[in-house]
């Protein structure tokens, strides 16, 4: 399955990403149980995902927790190793292993604010020592944390270079943590589920500020989010993700506006929405499946309302819905060419059937 | 039940490694210990040539075979129980643990038993009854739990003890009353016993109890926190019954704890039998030091190891019944 | 003792992040400040200097004997002159004088010189081994933590082994072997620490392990900081108080082993050759061999074992310190009444039932007030079930006390959603739970009252009104969950683990038939009454949670942040559920939640609290469509719409205020884009506004200024009533 990637580029996007994941695959071994009592069972975490980080945009990986948003994130990070599928930085193969030369190149920013700062070391320690490893600023390193703080509307930057994080607000970590992310000048940003741990208020702050990152300095975003209203407002291009897999990939508003996966229109009719007029009736119910076993065929057919036979069977491909949307679905693929035959189902079904079924 | 096996799996690694020390250090130690020892046994009256010999094989010296095939006979000689002979009293080292043993399990069991349940019975009430009176048990089982176990049984042989200058209540030598009554099975006896056993037990409990109080204590306030004793308040229960749903989740980390609580009430409870004269392994072993016994010295670290190792198993298999979760995976 | 930030670990953490410990460098200095800790530092400090300068202030030295002076010499019976046998004598040690402090021995030795001599080597021992044993412990746990996989594997199980080998009779057949181990103090401490570390390590082990997969330590990672360093640098420093608490614990389980192994005479004795140094446990030993119980000699042997069991509860005593430090529910333990005391509130605390103070009329007002039959066309449906007036509730008490709720009216009614709205540490948890008196100490509440009205159950009960802050054990018990019901944000934590989802409906319902039936009701399949709460996800543990509160039917339902910690999937479906089941039974629903979209949606009427107070109610849809508070005007401005145009958003500047340092007069004002120099002084009080439909705490509305445009909106709910259909998204043109 291929998507994202291999979705035309729009014309504002160059031909190069700065950085694309290709089939990226990940399995975990995870304990079962506890302590010495445990054993071990496969997660099937990542499944074949593509994906692409434009400069001067900001893409969204949007889905339910345990869909492997994080994951994703992570492997572009290089914290974690892909078991299949490769990483591409400028088009050309990232080296093995994370030497420090990509990580001035691809930083992170993570979920949890609290836990992201080491609790017994200062703000300061926070953004000079990435400054350090990477031998920026050798000249002058307290103009250089003045500076970065700057960047991240932390004034005035003497004062909170000398604090402790538990001296500051949710928002304020939040903003350290991304200054220390921007320390080394990186091309890529990504940044993991940043304002779910903020208290509402503050959140939109941090949005505006990865925004503003994106439009000053060109940056290249991944915002990971549960949230798709959120990624809507800060995202150019969201993709959805499912049990692992991605399902779905256009440019936010056009996602938004017209879902074309029964899971992405599933996510939106249960996301809060006070502008709507009536309570949504949920057309799919059940949880996300569980990674040890996953379901054969595409991921979400236990839950699809509109499931057909050959769901069940295969996995379906990437097909362009319109010029840049594209969806992992067997509805939009032409029943003449549902190269499996299924029986007693409405072969008929088409994407615009499902639309009208919504809109 | 794949944890549990796991867990036997570390017990008896642990039994190697203990009995695998106990037979090497004798070996490699510089400047062989043993042989001094082996020249005093043989001097004295008890130790003929036939019981040197013995002594010198079990430890090593004077034997010309490699160090592997001793080994290899020394883990023969305890498959079949063989743990070699007491020069000092003149008999096989297992014949006479096995007529020690009952003394040190019986007072052990008692006393972990009733310092177990007292201890996590105070504690419970101490994180139930918080800013009461009870909040004044916490230095006092702090300074018990700070004495240690032979100093307490000095104080209480001079407070309690028949053999102490103050009440003189309690027998405070041996087992039983070795003048005054027959062993067998007859009521003088057990109750000479009893009696005997009353300050020593005493002591255990005293000295171990204040360990079992803190833990509990401390588990009982951090689990009093959790939600689901806050719903079980919501739901109205009876104080009684909030706090039985506290306590058996706090035990969980006390029971989980249990290696290091036994060990240390087995080490307190040698020293305990030395004061008291009583005639467990603790006491022997100091005996058999004195009398530079070294076989039986071995033999009853082995055993000791090995009751420590299966007290510990059994703490496992308690705590995977009482937690369903350790259950599952088991 | 202060009630600083740890104290307040007892406000429930709201939709931000989950209090868990933080390693607070100022807090460091403040460690000696309780009681326990300086009690310890003293012991310690007095035997350190014992330890020291003991050589210097003992009257003797500890292995000088005067066989004519320092003993009583007793004539032996049948001896001497008359019985035709030599003179014969025996020594009898000397008790304490001005000469010899605690006395002499048996021997003619000094006690006072040799209990300071031997303090200085048991100390010494202890700490070298406690040393020692700490650098294995750091060394075997953080690498094993830090490195994890098959190195963890390999040095857990060395830890585990080590741990389950009993540590004393391993000790004696160590030093039984090395009989030069008694002239080294190295070789003994070495030994000790050999039998000591496995315990410190496993715990250190966990803490790492913990600590690895915090988000710094990747942080450090993926900047490109490299492994030592972090450990050194960034997994260490957090470690200090768990090191500093393994160590003391270390030394005091050294000093143990080194006085017992002493004692059995393995640590080699000052007389003996080579000499060993005098300590507690040889002191003991001498005594003891020497017949000192038998002979009524306490000042031989008692001083020695006191300097052990002092020394020893000075070691415990700092190590609570720590461990109050580690674990601030511990230090909350028990202070309570005595802070109130100096405080001056007295309180009757019982467990599940948050404390009074300061109640007015307590005496005059009866608890249980038949209520006056009504007209049966007064008593509509939204008919008020549960009334909350002027509820204060504190933190701490006295000086110290932070002031969670401050004087909140709310009104709920039967069959009707009341959302409560507001962002963590605003007091929205704090109000709800104190409501039913759920909350647990510091918590005391300080004034106003909650009525419960109990509507008529069968004929023959007479409907009545409970005040629920006057009310008796019984009576609340009562009350608790048949009529009051709560759902809790977590509820993996909110099911008891040890025990099936069956047992605890046993604890409300006779017969699991029943609780089959409820569970259904909740979309859930009764088999799930034999499953514990490990064994099923959150959604479904959050469904059995309400599967439970709806059990007996109740009149009231306090849901709190029910579906925060959910996917939004899971959380629609459940939101599902609970109307419908609202509609079935006609519970008046309490839901308190951080994200006002979702009330919005949901709730007939919302309330907006901010830094403990309640700033406006109204209507949901008046409130969403014309808000009045600037507050809530920014708020609703910080949810991103799933439509329409995309326009930049602006939220709300600053941050929720510290409830400990909250700014003067309306605490809103420093993020206020209206604020006014009255707002700066005066505390605005919740206030009628466009009828009596909705209240407002905001001195904007009070005449005294122009009302700025966008909080002036036409209430598209006049009469307030129903939900409008007409939607205009707000802040847009």
């Amino acid at each position: 399955m291929k998507l994202g990637a291999a979705q035309t580029p729009t014309a504002s996007t160059p031909v190069i990403p700065v950085l694309e994941g290709r089939e990226l695959t990940k399995s975990f071994w995870v304990k079962q149980g506890r302590g010495l009592l445990a054993g071990k069972a496969r997660v099937h975490a990542v499944e074949s995902v593509s994906i692409r980080l434009d400069p001067g945009r900001v893409t969204a990986l949007v889905g339910e927790s345990g869909a492997g948003k994080t994951t994703v994130g992570r492997l572009l990070a290089k914290i974690i190793k892909p078991d299949g599928g490769e990483v591409l930085l400028d088009g050309r193969p990232a080296p093995p292993g994370r030497p420090r030369a990509y990580a001035a190149q691809v930083q992170m920013v993570f979920q949890d604010p609290f836990a992201s700062l080491n609790p017994v070391h200062r703000v300061r320690h926070h953004l000079v020592r990435p400054l350090q490893i990477h031998h920026m600023a050798s000249g002058d390193l307290e103009a250089a944390v003045d500076e970065l703080l700057r960047r991240v509307a932390l004034k005035p930057p003497a004062h909170f270079a000398a604090k402790f994080p538990h001296e500051l607000s949710g928002g304020q970590r939040q903003r350290v943590a991304i200054a220390r992310g921007l320390a080394v000048r990186p091309r890529v940003l990504i940044a993991d589920e940043p304002v779910s741990m903020l208290d509402v208020s503050i959140r939109l702050g941090v949005l505006n500020l990865l925004a503003d990152l994106r439009d000053r300095e060109n940056l290249a975003i991944l915002y990971v989010t549960h949230d798709i209203a959120s990624a809507r407002y800060l995202a150019d291009t969201i993709m959805v993700m499912y049990a692992g897999q991605l399902v779905e990939a256009a440019p936010s508003v056009s996602l938004t506006d017209r879902p074309a996966h029964p899971y992405t229109q599933l996510l939106l009719a249960a996301a809060p929405d006070p502008d709507r007029a009536e309570r949504p009736a949920l057309a799919a119910h059940g949880a996300p499946p569980s990674l040890l076993a996953p379901p054969s065929g595409c991921r979400f057919h236990p839950r699809c309302p509109y499931v057909m036979e050959i769901c069940k069977r295969q996995v379906p491909p990437s097909v362009a819905v319109a010029s840049d949307h594209s969806a992992a679905c067997w509805l939009h693929v032409d029943p003449n060419e549902r190269r499996v035959n299924e029986t007693g189902l409405p072969a008929t079904t088409t994407a615009r059937d499902l639309l009208d079924q919504r809109n | 039940m794949r944890a549990l096996l796991r867990r036997l799996g570390v017990y008896l690694l642990a039994a190697w490694v203990a009995l695998t020390v106990s037979f090497l250090l004798p070996r490699v130690v510089p400047g062989n210990p043993v042989a001094g020892a082996v020249a005093r046994a043989s001097q004295s009256g008890n130790c003929n040539s036939q019981c040197v010999e013995a002594i010198e094989a079990q430890l090593g010296f004077n034997v010309h075979t490699s160090l592997w095939d001793q080994y290899v006979q020394y883990w023969g000689n305890l498959g079949h129980g063989n743990l070699g002979q007491s020069w000092s009293e003149n008999a096989s080292v297992s014949s006479l643990i096995i007529s020690y043993l009952p003394w040190t399990l019986g007072l052990l069991l008692i006393a972990t038993a009733v310092s177990f349940i007292a201890g996590t019975a105070v504690g419970v009430l101490m994180a139930w009854r918080r800013g009461s009176w009870l909040d004044w048990v916490l230095p006092v089982a702090t300074f018990f739990s700070a004495l240690p176990y032979f100093f307490l049984a000095l104080v209480l042989v001079l407070i309690l003890g028949k053999t102490g200058t103050m009440l003189k209540v309690f027998p405070s030598l041996f087992g039983y009353d070795i003048y005054g009554v027959t062993p067998g099975l007859n009521g003088p006896y057990i109750a000479s016993i009893i009696g005997h056993a009353i300050l020593p037990a005493v002591t255990v409990v005293l000295a171990s109890t204040a360990g079992f109080i803190l833990a509990m204590r401390n588990n009982m306030i951090t689990t009093m926190d959790e939600d689901f004793v806050l719903v079980a308040q919501a739901k109205g229960l009876p104080a009684r019954r909030v706090i039985w749903y506290a306590a058996r989740n706090a035990l969980l980390p006390v029971i989980a704890n249990f290696t290091v609580a036994i060990s240390l009430v087995v080490a307190g409870q040698i020293l305990v039998e030395i004061v008291f004269n009583y005639p467990g392994i603790g006491f022997h072993l100091y005996d058999a030091l004195g009398k530079l016994d070294y076989s039986l010295v071995q033999g009853i670290f082995v055993v000791i190891t090995l009751v420590v190792l299966a007290a510990n198993l059994l703490a496992d298999v308690v705590y995977v019944l009482i937690d369903p979760r350790a259950r599952q995976m088991a | 003792m202060t009630i600083n930030s740890t104290s307040l670990a007892g406000i429930p953490p709201v939709a931000g992040p989950t209090a868990e410990l933080v390693l607070r460098p100022t807090r460091v200095l403040r460690l000696p400040r309780s009681p326990k800790v300086i009690a310890g530092l003293v012991i310690l400090g007095v035997f350190g200097v014992l330890a020291i300068i003991g050589r210097w202030i003992a009257p003797y030295s500890p292995n000088a004997t005067d066989q004519q002076n320092w003993v009583r010499h007793v004539l032996v019976p049948g001896t001497g002159a008359g019985t035709g046998f030599p003179a014969s004598y025996y020594p009898l040690p000397l008790p304490p004088s001005a000469a010899h402090w605690l006395g002499t021995t048996v021997f003619a030795q000094d006690v006072s010189s040799q209990l300071l001599a031997a303090t200085q080597a048991t100390m010494f021992v202890g700490l070298l081994a406690a040393a020692i044993a700490t650098v294995l412990s750091v060394l075997f746990g953080v690498t094993a933590g830090y490195l994890g996989g098959g190195t963890d594997e390999g040095l857990s199980l060395v830890a585990n082994v080590f741990l389950a080998i009993p540590g004393l009779p391993l000790l004696i057949v160590l030093a039984d072997y090395m009989p030069s181990a008694g002239s080294s103090v190295l070789l003994v401490a070495a030994i000790i620490a050999v039998t000591t570390w496995a315990y410190t390590s496993r715990t250190l082990r966990a803490q790492t392990l913990s600590l690895r997969n915090r988000d710094f330590v990747e942080a450090a990672r993926v900047s490109g900081e490299s492994r030592v360093r972090i450990i050194l640098v960034e997994v260490l420093p957090n470690l200090i108080p768990i090191v500093a608490a393994s160590f003391l614990f270390t030394a005091l389980s050294a000093m143990g082993a080194y006085v017992a192994i002493a004692f059995l005479g393995l640590a080699g004795s000052p007389t003996s050759s080579p000499p060993g140094l005098w300590n507690w446990g040889e002191m003991l030993r001498e005594g003891f061999a020497n017949n000192a119980v038998r002979g009524g000699w306490w000042w031989w042997w008692a001083p020695p074992g006191i300097c052990i069991a002092l020394l020893g509860t000075g070691l415990a005593l700092l190590n609570f310190g720590i461990d109050e430090f580690i674990n601030p529910r511990l230090r909350a333990a028990g202070l309570s009444r005595r802070t109130a005391k100096k405080a001056g509130i007295s309180l009757r605390s019982t467990l599940g039932m948050t404390p009074v103070a300061h109640r007015r009329a307590v005496a005059i007002m009866p608890q249980v007030t038949a209520m006056r039959p009504e007209p049966s066309s007064v008593r509509n449906a939204a008919e008020p079930v549960l009334t909350i007036r002027g509820l204060s509730v504190d933190y701490g008490y006295g000086d110290q006390a932070v002031h969670a709720v401050v004087d909140c009216d709310l009104v709920l009614r039967r069959g009707k959603v009341l959302g409560l709205a507001g962002e963590s540490g605003s007091g929205k948890t704090t109000l709800a739970l104190a409501a039913i008196r759920l909350l647990r100490a510091p918590a005391v509440i300080t004034g106003g009252e909650v009525l419960f009205h109990s509507k008529p159950i069968s004929g023959e009960e007479p409907a009545g009104t409970i005040d629920m802050l006057s009310a008796t054990e019984e009576q609340l018990r009562a009350i608790r969950w048949s009529e009051i019901a709560v759902v809790l944000q977590s509820s993996l934590n909110a099911l008891n683990p040890v025990i099936t989802i069956g047992a605890q409906f046993d604890d409300l319902l006779r017969g699991l038939a029943r609780a089959g039936e409820v569970l259904g009701m909740v979309g859930m399949n009764a088999e799930r009454l034999r499953s514990h709460a490990h064994e099923l996800s959150g959604g479904m543990r959050q469904r059995a949670m309400i599967a439970m509160a709806i059990a007996l039917e109740p009149q009231v339902m306090i849901l709190d942040e029910p579906t925060t910690a959910l996917d939004v999937v899971t959380q629609r479906e459940i939101l599902e559920e609970l109307i419908g089941l609202r509609d079935r039974i006609g519970f008046a629903t309490l839901f308190i939640t951080h994200d006002l979209s979702l009330l919005v949606e949901l709730a007939d009427e919302i309330a907006v609290m901010y830094a403990g107070r309640l700033m406006e109610r109204a209507p949901a849809t008046s409130l969403f469509h014309a808000p009045r508070l600037p507050y809530t005007y920014g708020l609703l401005h910080c949810f991103p719409p799933l439509h329409g145009a995309r326009l930049a958003m602006e939220g709300l500047k600053g941050s929720p205020p510290d409830l400990r340092d909250l700014p003067s007069g309306c605490a809103f004002h420093p993020r206020c884009a209206w604020a006014m120099p009255r707002c700066h002084q005066d505390v605005p009080t919740l206030a009628p506004l466009d009828g009596s439909a909705r209240e407002v705490a905001c001195w904007l509305h009070r005449g005294e200024a122009n009302v700025p445009a966008e909080l002036a909106r036409p209430d598209p709910l006049p009469s307030g009533s129903g939900r409008s259909g007409s939607i205009a998204r707000v802040g847009e043109p």
